[in-house]
């Protein structure tokens, strides 16, 4: 459907400027146009199910929630002079938190803050494409191939934001006899040079994370890190082997190092917004969706002061509101499912849960 | 003696060996039910029940025995009878739940590919075209897919002929159901089932596929083996 099309339904709203959503938004969706999709999303970000979901019924609408909602007021009242306040999003796996990161995502891309986005952290811990031994950091362990693929994602992301902020680094960073880039040099120059060589992206992705804070001190530029599934960097195993067969514990990658020396409040001019999700974390340590207890003591201790954010499940107007927009967009198409017994019956059997009910919407 | 063993009856072995004497000899035996006769199928559909009680006819039932409701017999909003005989053809080994969301993935498929279709057209009528309910599509499918007449082997003088005779509504439902399970089972696997079944089905609808040839196919052979229709009665 259109942008510019009139929108009377009580369900959507004409507020397409994440900065300008308010509480009366709450329950709302707005749409977020295909450019925009392609912009911030291509790297990962929306839930593979929630993203086909969107291309079946013709256009990417996010639902306007509290959490959301809270978040975005709290930005905007920042003061950016003091130490970057945590903010740390927790629920129920599928309750909305990947979505509500995904909105915060196209605030920030509108505030004209530079967005680090981690679309999700386990990808780098449980399915690692082939992990090497680090070469500058003594028993640490490299991603080539992710962090090749990260800094595509960060430069799809701000690639006309860095082109216009032209930021430069600070420090020579040498890569081998022959290679280093000078201080001094652009970004740009030092984000190509790890996408062009695998071998030291890792290092250029520590190097770039360690630019912004300091762009960022120096006020040259705001930053927004996004980070979905954070305590998979606190995941007691890996996929990851050495020679011996003993497992590689995520914080012992040179990634994880890099991430979490940027999660740390002693920069200012910047906001950072985290979900910690159950389903990041093995099996056994499912037991609770709160964040003391799925961030481990080591990842409650490194975040600690922070916010607590819960996205909770579905209210009584939200869930109406999905169940008017699944009706409009032609995808919920029982006749007797839009009636007020089938909504009765449907919030009843999904709890209000929101991939419940997705799931339970699905076939029919 | 308990209610149960008012209504259940042991299994009698007359059953098994029941012949009909039919020519054409398909052998229509008693049903295995372990239920008396005179027990009666539980209405479960809130409407129906709703309508007997304010026709009056809920009073008249009120002391009939009733059979025990089956897991699958449920008032939600999404029940159809004929979806759930047809998850329980597709089921193997008891696996209902594996069933079940096969069908259903199906269901959802065959949504998408109708919503593409449906977004890409310009006109209202074009859209006002498009079928966009999963259980509407299925039904008029195995509408077009079951067969009028079936084949039956009948022995005349040392030869077995194929003669085609009536078929009842039960057994064009069933072949039917069986024939779009079967041909969604291929042997190459890269295509998983749920999205073959949705492929069928929407063939199907459209009066074209294999399973409507398949019809198609035994309706031709029936009108070549018409000559030996007699057959039938001697």
């Amino acid at each position: 459907m259109p942008i510019t099309e009139t929108i009377t339904d009580t369900f959507r709203t004409n507020e397409l400027d994440p900065m300008n959503h308010r509480k009366d938004h709450d329950g709302r969706f707005y749409s977020i146009s295909q450019s925009v999709k392609k912009q911030l999303f291509t790297g990962g970000g929306l839930p593979k199910e929630y993203k086909e979901l969107s291309e079946t019924l013709n256009g990417l609408s996010i639902m306007v929630r509290k959490p959301a909602i809270e978040l975005i007021t709290y930005l905007n009242k920042t003061n950016f002079d003091a130490p970057v306040t945590r903010y740390v999003l927790y629920g129920k796996t599928g309750s909305g938190k990947s979505i509500s990161l995904a909105h915060i995502l196209h605030y920030g891309s509108n505030a004209g803050m530079v967005l680090v986005h981690v679309p999700w952290v386990p990808n780098w811990v449980r399915f690692p494409k082939g992990c090497t031994p680090s070469v500058i950091h003594p028993n640490m362990y490299d991603h080539p191939i992710e962090s090749v693929e990260w800094l595509r994602h960060f430069s799809t992301q701000n690639g006309l934001l860095m082109q216009k902020l032209e930021l430069k680094t600070t420090e020579t960073y040498t890569w081998s006899k022959r290679e280093m880039t000078a201080a001094g040099s652009p970004l740009s120059e030092l984000i190509d040079l790890g996408m062009n060589r695998a071998k030291y992206a890792t290092d250029c992705v520590a190097a770039l994370l360690g630019e912004l804070k300091k762009a960022a001190v120096s006020k040259r530029c705001r930053v927004l890190v996004v980070i979905d599934g954070f305590n998979a960097f606190f995941s007691p195993r890996s996929k990851v082997q050495r020679e011996d067969k003993s497992i590689v514990l995520p914080t012992e990658f040179v990634l994880t190092d890099a991430f979490l020396s940027l999660t740390r409040n002693d920069w200012t001019n910047g906001a950072i917004v985290v979900s910690v999700d159950a389903s990041a974390l093995p099996l056994e340590l499912r037991e609770s969706p709160l964040p003391r207890y799925q961030l481990g003591k080591q990842g409650f201790e490194h975040l600690d002061p922070f916010i607590p954010i819960e996205v909770p499940n579905y209210s009584e107007k939200e869930f109406h509101s999905q169940i008017d927009y699944y009706i409009e967009r032609n995808w919920l198409q029982q006749p007797k499912a839009r009636t007020d017994r089938g909504r009765a019956e449907l919030s009843f059997t999904s709890g209000n849960h929101p991939l419940s009910l997705m799931k339970l919407v699905a076939p029919y | 003696m308990s209610l149960s063993g008012v209504l259940r009856k042991l299994p009698s072995f007359n059953a098994i060996h029941c012949h009909l004497n039919f020519v054409g000899r398909i052998a229509r035996q008693q049903p295995y039910s372990m239920y008396q006769p005179f027990v009666k199928e539980p209405t479960y559909n809130i409407e129906k029940l709703e309508q007997l009680i304010e026709s009056g006819e809920a009073k008249k039932r009120e002391f009939v025995p009733v059979k025990a409701a089956r897991s699958d017999q449920n008032v939600s909003v999404f029940h159809d009878e004929l979806t759930s005989k047809f998850i329980n053809m597709v089921m193997e080994k008891g696996h209902k739940e594996i069933a079940t969301k096969l069908v259903e993935t199906a269901y959802m498929k065959i949504k998408q590919m109708q919503l593409a279709k449906y977004y890409k057209a310009t006109t209202d009528a074009e859209r006002a075209e498009i079928e966009l309910n999963p259980i509407v599509i299925f039904h008029k499918a195995l509408e077009n897919c079951k067969p009028v007449l079936q084949l039956t082997p009948i022995k005349r003088g040392g030869a077995t002929y194929q003669v085609p005779i009536p078929i009842t509504e039960n057994r064009a439902r069933f072949l039917a159901m069986k024939w779009m399970i079967l041909e969604s089972r291929e042997k190459e696997r890269k295509v998983h089932f749920p999205e073959r079944l949705a492929y069928e089905l929407l063939d199907a609808f459209n009066n074209t596929g294999k399973v409507v040839k398949r019809k198609q196919d035994l309706h031709k052979q029936c009108e070549t083996n018409r000559a030996y229709a007699h057959y039938r009665w001697g």
